[in-house]
């Protein structure tokens, strides 16, 4: 008899046979680990788990394909040797990797009669085998198989390095053995050789069957992935095992051929973007060298013509003539003194990183002399300069030289571009948690897409379109630099009324980086993407629950502790050093519940007054919530101190709770895609596309009536996810209209088809910002359908009454109301009783019925503080600067 | 003979001043144009002999305005001379492509402008009349 056959005689005979040991292997390799998290936390692999840990879970599978005791008698399954070639050949020669995987799992399920195939693919990098492909498989057993990565040290352990050999393997539970394929003399029984415990995860009575684990060897022999399948009561007889195998050593070398492929494909990739950005910075650096030249020639000129005319003929000349020419040398020369300046400035940053001074800088002091500095260049322009501030001081933490510089760059740029009669502000103020200068000029104004590229250092004066606010290709780079020291950003907008803003804010408080060792970074990329993107989460965190401290924490699992990643208004030793136990103060607590702790006051609470945490409490409120990935808790988010010295409240809680799970995700991402840089910086624009909301959605007033839109959801009944995603939504539903031209917002005249197309067109743009890191379509459907009436008038779909998600009809109010009390351009603001009655008035036509009243009580609720917010308050206008007499002004 | 007209384009304004006396002391009528397309509006109506044209300027670049200049019947007698302080040989080359009939670099004496463009007046007044 074929050896092979006799060991499967026993499985035959007893197919109830359950709840014997071996089956773990499977079961394991099914369902994975509990849990798969970001393996940016993951320590470096020292301990192997026991199989016996508390992490395997049984996930659902598809209902298994029972194959009848009769069945048996017939001949085991296997394909005539044609086919067999065909199949090979196709899978060996195949050109993308995963129709070739869904190939070979297929075939093992259809002509081979295993069930509950999966074929995992060793991910070498993070050293993972990760599930790409199935058959015979439900749709959630595929979702948690998908999910579930297998740690290829775990798994050689457990077959102890039998797979690194490359064997192919039956795992019986009846006869409590491993099978070697290649060998079956050689089956062994499992207690011999299993890690300790393993025994015990293999109780699954779902599962009667035995497995089959086949390795795919690449050409060196290593393995490169495996296909395990559950052989049901009908094993594979001696010739159907060996046509397996020689589909596994075709599958083998697909696998190399297509990564080959693949890697090539991705090389060429890289290649064309790398050598375009060469080609881009070549002729930005040429245009540099064309750009300084001009710079310096043409003053130079001028200086030189100057001096040979008046060398010349000084005697024939008038006194006037001669005073004006010698003004105009003193000017140019201060001119080329000034490119000097900038190159040397610029000399200097690329020499080498500068050391920021974090000194406390008065913005408004800083913001006076630098004006008083140029006044009388002002006067001489013919152009009005003021400067307004509601703050007798605005004090961040940064370099008083730095600052000083882009100070003078953007006022003195704002002069340039200026006409005679024209006029500059200049306005310190506050927002949130960043100090906000503005500059504004009523000069030649710059083209929409051109606003971006004004920033790129070296960017041309050459092309005619651009020359006429060119010149300023270095300062504003250099500008853009010295803001990015500070961790604050500087934009170019168009101004009402044509001229230019440019905006620079800056944190009020310092955002701090913890620096990760080289030995869990090494590549300087990917720690410049992790830095970027946890200065976005931060920015994030702190603009949108309006706080001054916020911390990102990462549970640090090498040493079992939760580390600050990264924070603003932290001290720089704090963020490096602080390191929380499970269960300490309240980040740690959080950690070990997984519940989100808020302290109303910290002064009277019994649990938390007095408590140890690291962290330096600004108000007596706090905020904390988890980073929950797969039920596990991978870090902890904190924010304290708002603005409004505020306590927090459940409002903040939902938001935050909302922001944590998109993090998360967005961690997630960062992991995963570790290896690409280009979808790293896919998951940073994502998170960067949530931060520009946050910037444009600040006012106290708009916080208002998120407030209201999240108590007419409570007041519906709606469930706690959906009130996170309803919190979260209510503040972020006009992300597309960022993308939406500001100059057809702003337009007073009536749009045209196509601008109303694309405005109406921000729901969508709104929808795929966020898109990737949204965990669920809640958010997505409230957001694509805010603009949908209740009688079906609305857009995108037209959608009418019930069929309109609760969230964006929600929304729709909120929009409204915000709307309504302000001042458009083509209409100006409404009192808050007309827009109630008018919300009223649209209930059953634009507005839900059901909803609008809900909305109306919970929105009369919070009218006087909406009125105290829409009434003009005299104190908090900007206050004109009185810059003291200068010598040529006439006021 | 009538005293010459010269357009001098640039949107430096302190060269361009400087060049309009210096040509006027030579006894020449000169007009400033700020940008290339300063130049086309005054140009019809100013009927220069000579356009001393500068070339990075904003709106319209020298380049163009040569060009545009070249393409018109009316304009094709006027002497131009290009000015810049681009002046690689490419960027010489560039504009007598355009059709400027000579290229000064910035920076420039002013009498070797002088002694370039005064000769150059005379010469197209001799076969244009």
């Amino acid at each position: 008899m074929d050896p092979m056959l006799v060991q499967l005689g026993g499985i035959e005979g007893a197919p109830e046979l359950v709840g014997l040991a071996v089956l773990v292997v499977g079961a394991w390799l099914f369902f994975g680990r509990g849990s798969s998290r970001p393996l940016f936390f993951r320590p470096p692999r020292s301990r192997v788990k026991g199989l016996g840990s508390d992490e395997v879970a049984v996930a659902p599978v598809a209902p298994p394909r029972r194959t009848r005791l009769a069945d048996t008698v017939d001949a085991a399954p296997r394909v005539d040797e044609r086919r067999l070639d065909e199949i090979a050949h196709e899978l060996a020669t195949a050109n993308e990797l995963g129709s070739m995987l869904s190939r070979l799992a297929q075939v093992a399920y259809e002509e081979f009669g295993l069930t509950q195939v999966v074929v995992r693919v060793l991910n070498t990098r993070a050293r993972i085998f990760e599930a790409q492909a199935f058959a015979g498989l439900g749709p959630e057993a595929i979702a948690t198989a998908s999910t579930r990565d297998i740690p290829f040290d775990d798994y050689d352990q457990m077959t102890c390095r039998a797979l690194s050999l490359g064997k192919g393997w039956r795992v019986s539970r009846h006869d409590s053995a491993w099978i070697d394929l290649h060998d079956p003399e050689r089956d062994r029984p499992a207690e011999a050789w299993s890690p300790e415990g393993w025994k015990a995860q293999a109780m699954d009575a779902r599962d009667p069957g035995d497995r089959i684990v086949l390795p795919l060897r690449d050409d060196q022999q290593a393995v490169s992935g495996y296909l395990c399948a559950r052989t049901g009561t009908l094993f594979p007889d001696n010739a159907g095992v060996f046509q397996l195998q020689v589909l596994a050593g075709a599958a083998g070398a697909g696998l190399v051929t297509s990564r080959l492929r693949s890697m090539l494909q991705r090389r060429e990739l890289e290649y064309a973007i790398v050598s375009e950005q060469l080609r881009e910075s070549q002729s930005l650096r040429d245009n540099f060298v064309a750009n300084v030249s001009h710079e310096l020639r043409t003053p130079l000129t001028s200086v030189k013509a100057y001096a040979e005319t008046l060398a010349r003929g000084s005697e024939t000349m008038d006194a006037a003539t001669r005073r004006e020419f010698v003004s105009v040398i003193e000017h140019e020369a201060e001119r080329l003194d000034q490119v000097f300046d900038d190159l040397l400035d610029v000399a200097h940053l690329e020499g080498r990183a500068r050391r920021v001074a974090r000194d406390q800088v008065d913005l408004v002091a800083l913001v006076r002399s630098a004006c008083e500095g140029e006044r009388s260049r002002f006067d001489e322009a013919g152009v009005d300069l003021r400067v307004y501030t509601s703050h007798s001081e605005v004090v961040v933490q940064g370099d008083p030289v730095g600052l000083r510089q882009v100070l003078g760059h953007l006022i003195d740029n704002a002069r340039k571009f200026t006409p005679e009669d024209g006029r500059v502000r200049v306005e310190v103020g506050l927002e949130r948690a960043s100090a906000v200068i503005v500059v504004e000029d009523s000069g030649v104004g710059i083209p929409e897409n051109e606003l971006t590229r004004i920033f790129e250092r070296f960017y041309q004066v050459d092309s005619s379109a651009t020359r006429a606010y060119g010149g300023q290709g270095l300062g504003l780079s250099l500008c853009r630099e010295i803001v990015g020291w500070h961790h604050g950003r500087i934009w170019a907008e168009g101004a009402v009324g044509g001229g230019t803003r440019l905006v620079v804010q800056l944190p009020l408080r310092g955002l701090v980086v913890r620096h990760v060792p080289d030995d869990v970074i090494a590549n300087t990329t990917e720690r410049v993407h992790w830095e970027s993107f946890l200065k976005l989460a931060i920015h994030l965190l702190s603009d949108l629950t309006a706080t001054r401290t916020a911390s990102v924490m990462l549970v640090d699992s090498l040493h079992g502790v939760l580390r600050v990643e990264a924070a603003i208004g932290l001290d720089e030793d704090v963020v490096q050093n602080t390191m929380v136990g499970r269960g300490e103060g309240v980040s740690g607590r959080v950690w070990s519940s997984g519940e989100s702790i808020l302290v109303p006051d910290l002064d009277g609470d019994v649990d938390f007054s007095g408590l140890g945490d690291h962290v330096n409490y600004g108000t007596r409120s706090l905020l904390s919530v988890p980073l929950v990935w797969d039920d596990e808790v991978i870090g902890v988010l904190n924010v304290n101190s708002r603005y409004d010295g505020r306590s927090f409240d459940d409002d903040d809680r939902l938001l935050l709770e909302a922001l944590a799970d998109r993090l998360v995700l967005a961690l997630d991402h960062f992991d995963r895609y570790r290896a690409s840089y280009l979808r790293l910086a896919s998951v940073e624009s994502g998170v960067r596309a949530m931060l520009d909301v946050g910037r444009e959605r600040q006012s106290a007033l708009r916080e208002v009536f998120a407030r209201v839109g999240v108590e007419t959801g409570r007041r519906l009944g709606l469930e706690e996810d959906y009130l996170r995603a309803l919190a979260y939504a209510v503040r972020t539903y006009d992300l597309g209209l960022s993308e939406v031209s500001a100059r057809i917002l702003r337009k007073v005249s009536p749009l045209s088809r196509e601008e109303r197309e694309r405005i109406q067109d921000h729901v969508h743009l709104g929808t795929e910002l966020i898109a990737d890191l949204e965990p669920s379509t809640m958010v997505r459907k409230m957001i694509l359908h805010h603009h949908e009436n209740t009688d079906g008038t609305g857009y995108p779909d037209g959608l009418r009454g019930e069929a309109i998600p609760v969230g964006a009809r929600i929304l729709r109010l909120v929009d409204a109301t915000c709307a309504l009390l302000h001042d458009r351009p083509f209409r100006s603001a409404m009192p808050i009783r007309s827009v109630m009655r008018l919300i009223e008035e649209g209930a059953g036509t634009m507005y839900c019925p059901r909803i609008g009243p809900v909305f109306l009580a919970s929105l009369r609720e919070q009218e006087d503080t909406i009125e105290t917010l829409l009434a003009p308050v005299i104190d908090d206008a900007p206050v004109e600067i009185d810059l003291g007499p200068s010598s040529a002004s006439t006021n | 003979m009538a005293a010459p007209r010269i357009l001098v384009v640039d949107d430096e304004q302190p060269l361009a001043r400087i060049l309009s006396f210096a040509l006027q002391n030579e006894g020449c009528t000169v007009e400033v144009a700020g940008d290339g397309i300063d130049c086309m509006n005054k140009i019809t109506r100013f009927e220069p002999d000579c356009v001393l044209m500068d070339i990075m300027m904003p709106k319209l670049d020298g380049l163009e305005t040569i060009r545009l200049l070249r393409q018109n019947r009316l304009h094709r007698g006027i002497t131009i001379i290009a000015i810049s302080a681009k002046a690689t040989p490419a960027a010489q080359q560039a504009a007598l492509d355009a059709g400027a009939d000579l290229f000064i670099k910035k920076p420039f004496q002013i009498a070797g402008v002088i002694a370039e463009v005064m000769p150059r007046l005379t010469a197209g007044d001799a076969s244009d009349r």
